[in-house]
């Protein structure tokens, strides 16, 4: 995780200073990084990541649900929560 | 002199950042959307007053305060760094659990806190298109009309009448709790009393002050809980002063309500913001009626205040 490579002073580049939520310090590298271990749906990022744990409720949902699509490479229409009619947004 | 970094760029970082540069101090505004305003980012009058905060001080966007381990850090692509004790939390108002609402039930896609729609709006996003949004606030009526203008059907919930008063704006509005939400995937339905609505989306517009860095120094509705943008300003104008304050001599503050900015303030600022809705208050000798849920007063120039509530 971003938040480790930052607590023993290492170099950070590109998406691991890209946080997205702030009371968990998940960045957009770490979700790079649980896309690649198989999270397909916002819950999937929220199991390997803790994103959106934190004190705050969430309320970085808006900004990760973004993020999470770019990262899959899909509309942020297809992203779901949990798969099935677990939708997430719409235009 | 020391320079100072405001952890947020609304209403009560940018008011603090303004007054912290004019009194000749130096200044940094993080935040950690890219786009300013917070919470008043829909509020159009608010808005003017943001712009014109802004021709004086730059904001650096895209740039979070991350608590890892005992530390925070100034997180930015490409950077970090360890921030001091001079740092000033803005973090404005976080919403409030479903707990602390007493909103049983199950929890599907489709319940987000207010921030998180601000945030799919600027992005273009609808959080969906039948949307009740649990609020008795400013915010949760400007969120309704941007909704309804975005081509949302939209219902408003309110525990009280108070912050609903005289409401036009094309949606319903209904005074109730919300008790429990009903959906497999996605939110289906809410029951509001003892009715049920149909709904794919639940908002929650009910907020508490929000500290994140308890360490650190905060103002407006970080630590204050006041709907009136008025007293969110003033509250980043008086913590400048006491920041940029040299004098040490000090008033020493006895009271029974909430003080803010503190119980010990410099004795050349002498102004605090008491919270309490509607109340009278005994400053020393003299009586002050609050209007609103928070005032602005001035204290007189002695060593000690002492402040209570009137109860009649």
């Amino acid at each position: 995780m971003s938040r480790d490579i930052i607590s023993e002073g290492g170099m950070i580049s590109d998406g691991q200073g890209d946080v997205v939520c702030p009371c968990m310090g998940v960045t957009r590298a770490d979700i790079r990084e649980a896309i690649r271990r198989g999270a397909r749906t916002l819950d999937g990022v929220i199991f390997r990541t803790g994103l959106g744990m934190g004190i705050c409720q969430g309320m970085c949902l808006g900004r990760a649900i973004k993020v999470i699509s770019e990262e899959l490479g899909i509309d942020p229409t297809e992203l779901t929560k949990s798969g099935g009619d677990s939708w997430l947004v719409t235009r | 002199m020391v320079g100072y970094t405001v952890i947020g760029a609304g209403l009560a970082g940018l008011s603090l950042a303004v007054e912290l540069h004019r009194l000749g101090v130096e200044v940094e505004v993080i935040e950690y959307r890219d786009y300013v305003g917070g919470i008043h980012a829909l509020t159009p009058e608010v808005g003017r007053i943001t712009s014109e905060l802004l021709s004086y001080v730059g904001v650096r966007v895209n740039t979070a305060a991350v608590k890892i381990g005992n530390d925070v850090y100034v997180v930015w692509r490409g950077g970090y760094r360890r921030l001091s004790n001079n740092a000033i939390t803005a973090t404005g108002f976080r919403v409030m659990t479903m707990p602390e609402l007493g909103i049983y039930g199950e929890r599907p896609a489709g319940i987000y806190p207010h921030h998180a729609v601000l945030d799919m709006l600027h992005y273009g996003l609808l959080p969906g298109k039948n949307v009740v949004i649990y609020g008795d606030n400013t915010y949760a009526l400007s969120l309704a009309r941007e909704l309804m203008k975005r081509g949302a059907n939209v219902k408003v919930v309110s525990p009280t009448e108070f912050g609903v008063e005289g409401v036009h704006g094309g949606f319903e509005v209904v005074i109730g709790r919300v008790r429990y939400v009903r959906g497999r995937g996605r939110v289906e339905k809410v029951l509001v009393n003892n009715e049920w609505i149909a709904a794919d989306t639940l908002v929650i517009s009910m907020f508490k002050p929000f500290k994140p860095f308890p360490s650190l120094r905060a103002v407006g509705q970080a630590v204050i809980e006041t709907y009136d943008p008025g007293i969110v300003i003033e509250s980043g104008r008086i913590m400048a002063k006491e920041l940029a304050s040299v004098s040490n001599e000090f008033v020493l503050i006895d009271s029974d309500l909430p003080v803010y900015p503190g119980s010990r303030v410099s004795r050349d600022v002498r102004r605090v913001i008491i919270q309490c809705r509607g109340c009278r208050v005994m400053v020393n000798d003299r009586e002050y009626v609050i209007s609103g849920d928070a005032s602005v007063i001035e204290l007189p120039d002695v060593d000690r205040v002492s402040i209570r509530r009137v109860v009649s």
